[in-house]
């Protein structure tokens, strides 16, 4: 005996009914008696029962049509229905089910039929419910899953995707999946004025992809408006990737540092396919092949962060890829492959060939786009007027910050081989408000004297290499091999600033432990104004302090920077 | 009893106990109602009707095991069908003669 459940008898022959009435209730089931079709639909909406029988037959309205409209009150639950029929014909019985019957009982009536029919039917029912109830369990699910995905998609394209993207120099394209393949594109200024431009692929898919471009966006950010050097902010986005992402986690990486001051392009590459330098005035493309480990792999004290330099003349550029494009198949299973970049960059017209690997990767994947994953990057090298990306803007941790104080830093060999103080000594200026508005200029200047002081002076290196051809690239070889065989040495910072409601005034003097220069070449050659003096970008440094000053044998520099009405006049 | 097939009725007392009684009662008011509504369908000339009511009674006579009466309900349902209302008028008379036997049955039945 199944479990007992409401049944539905309607038929209008009174026989007949109180007969299967009878049986029904026999097998402990409730039973709703109605008299025609009418009575049987009242019934139906107001006793819901589980199953119904129905004559076919029925004064008022015949069963055929109470059998459409209980489907219809039903909706989406199943209402198993059996037909009464003294019907022999088979088109007839074929009737009964067409009409929306899902079995049907012929007379005389027999109680074991019935109650096999009934348990058929019952199990039959529950099991749809069962179905519906999963159903409506799974819609709920993916639709919550389809929020949290679209909220998730939200926030990492607003961390992954952002900064300076905008930049008139860059030109992206970026997968509307990238939250599910993890493809991360940073960019933002320093405060030199160099442009960052990170591009990343975290391994893995799904969002355990992208959650690590969180921290790497904080990182990146963070340090490159504090005025961090590449090696400094790839050690830092390393450690931090390699402490919390599980162990087969992690990020191939290029990260670039364009400096428009010095047409040069740095380059730290771990992991990516080849990035693509390709020239305005056309010719083969120069690949920068990866040299490193993926972010996230090593551990900080292995880790690799030496980088090279590619010199760059106005309107050449860099092209970055992820695998995506190289991997991406046509429909005959080929990949896109590296060979094919190639082509199209070296037979393509400079300012196009963005576009155009774009539509050829488009091209060839053509019907597969769906699996799109193409991420792509382009920077071109421009003059540093025409970048319109914003510098760095300093927040105030007080509202009156130091207004008279001094400092004094000085650094030896060890840590002039391992440590940048700028973003400190850049930190340490900010808090002044008055400098605030100036910090892109104050940062400039820092790392110009530094880099004069510990390059021309304690390491000796001549700038003269830099204006030959591959100068650059050389300079910096041997810029890397001076650093490393460092033994003695020191660069000293002195800052003296004060400042009162009226205005005030910062002196910032570089000395170095290096001989020094011949200051009169440098007097004579500003007094005849022919600014033939070269290499220690002393030009700009003129340009942007208020006063710069040579004293002693050269080897110790001061500039200073006024601001309304200055009291004690400095240096 | 010869117009009843008693096995049918053996199960049906079987199956309704107590309430057989009130079952035979039921059908006895009822198939004599559509009995009348047959015969003044074909008085009428309603075919539709003709075969509604004498398929509607055929059902019940299934069940109580009246097989010769079910057996020319069947035949007047047909006849219905086909339109063929002189050829139902011909069936009355052993609608009529069936009918009254297997009321004699039943009521044999009730006081034995």
């Amino acid at each position: 005996m199944s479990d007992p459940i409401r049944v539905l008898v309607a038929d209008d022959n009174r026989t007949d009914r109180t007969l299967l009435s009878k049986i029904v209730a026999r097998e402990g089931h409730e039973v709703i008696e109605a008299v025609d079709g009418i009575d049987a639909l009242d019934k139906f909406a107001s006793a819901r029962p589980q199953i119904v029988l129905l004559d076919a037959l029925m004064p008022r309205l015949d069963g055929f049509e109470v059998a459409r409209r209980i489907r219809e009150i039903a909706g989406d639950a199943f209402i198993p229905i059996i037909f009464l029929t003294a019907l022999t014909e088979a088109d007839e019985l074929a009737r009964c089910l067409m009409a929306g019957g899902d079995d049907f009982l012929s007379k005389p009536y027999n109680s074991v039929i019935l109650r096999a029919k009934i348990t058929a039917l019952e199990r039959m029912r529950q099991l749809h419910a069962t179905m519906q109830e999963q159903r409506d369990e799974i819609a709920q699910y993916n639709a919550r899953l389809l929020r949290e995905q679209q909220a998730a998609k939200d926030i990492f394209d607003s961390v992954a995707h952002s900064g300076c993207l905008a930049a008139k120099n860059i030109r992206h394209l970026i997968s509307p999946l990238a939250v599910f393949n993890g493809d991360v594109v940073l960019a933002a200024r320093n405060p030199a004025g160099s442009m960052y431009v990170l591009l990343g692929d975290f391994t893995g898919h799904g969002l355990t992809a992208s959650i690590g471009a969180m921290p790497l966006a904080e990182i990146f950010y963070g340090m490159t408006q504090k005025g961090f050097l590449l090696a400094d902010v790839l050690r830092e986005c390393n450690r931090k990737l390699k402490d919390i992402l599980p162990v087969g986690y992690f990020c191939c990486a290029t990260m670039v540092d364009f400096n428009f001051q010095k047409g040069t392009v740095e380059v730290w590459a771990g992991g990516l396919p080849d990035a693509y330098i390709t020239r305005r005035c056309g010719g083969e493309a120069t690949p920068v092949v990866s040299r490193h480990l993926p972010l996230g792999v090593v551990s900080t004290q292995r880790f690799d962060a030496s980088t090279e330099v590619f010199e760059l003349a106005h309107g050449d550029r860099l092209l970055m890829c992820t695998d995506g494009l190289l991997e991406s198949r046509n429909g005959a299973g080929e990949m896109f492959g590296s060979d094919r970049l190639i082509h199209i960059l070296e037979h393509t017209q400079v300012h196009a060939s963005f576009e155009t690997v774009k539509e050829a990767a488009y091209a060839h994947m053509g019907e597969q786009l769906r699996e799109d994953d193409l991420t792509l990057v382009e920077v071109t090298m421009l003059d540093e007027q025409e970048i319109d990306a914003p510098m760095p803007t300093y927040v105030a941790s007080g509202q009156i910050g130091p207004r008279d104080w001094s400092l004094s830093f000085q650094l030896g060999p060890s840590s002039l081989k391992e440590f940048n103080p700028l973003p400190l000594l850049q930190h340490v200026l900010m808090e002044v408000p008055a400098l605030r508005v100036r910090g892109g200029v104050i940062f400039t200047v820092l790392s110009e004297l530094y880099t004069n002081a510990l390059d021309h002076g304690v390491m000796g290196l001549s700038s003269v290499v830099k204006s030959t051809a591959n100068g650059f690239t050389d300079y910096y070889q041997r810029r890397v091999a001076a650093l490393n065989a460092l033994v003695d040495g020191f660069v000293r910072f002195e800052f003296v600033s004060h400042a009162s409601d009226s205005g005030g005034y910062l002196s910032i003097r570089v000395l170095d432990s290096g001989p020094g220069f011949d200051v009169s070449i440098l007097k004579a050659a500003r007094a005849n104004m022919t600014g033939a003096y070269h290499g220690r970008g002393l030009n700009l440094l003129f340009q942007l302090c208020d006063a710069l000053t040579f004293h002693g044998t050269g080897n110790d520099v001061e500039a200073a920077f006024h601001w309304g009405e200055v009291e004690n006049g400095a240096a | 009893m010869g117009r009843l097939d008693p096995r049918a009725i053996d199960e049906l007392r079987d199956l309704m106990g107590e309430d057989f009684d009130s079952l035979i009662e039921a059908f006895e008011v009822d198939s004599q109602t559509q009995v009348e509504a047959i015969t003044d369908a074909i008085a009428q000339a309603d075919a539709d009707r003709i075969r509604r009511q004498a398929h509607g009674l055929k059902g019940a006579c299934i069940n109580l095991g009246a097989n010769d009466l079910a057996e020319v309900c069947g035949r007047i349902e047909d006849v219905g069908r086909a339109g063929d209302c002189a050829l139902a008028q011909s069936l009355l008379p052993t609608l009529h003669r069936e009918f009254n036997g297997v009321r004699s049955a039943l009521a044999e039945l009730r006081h034995p």
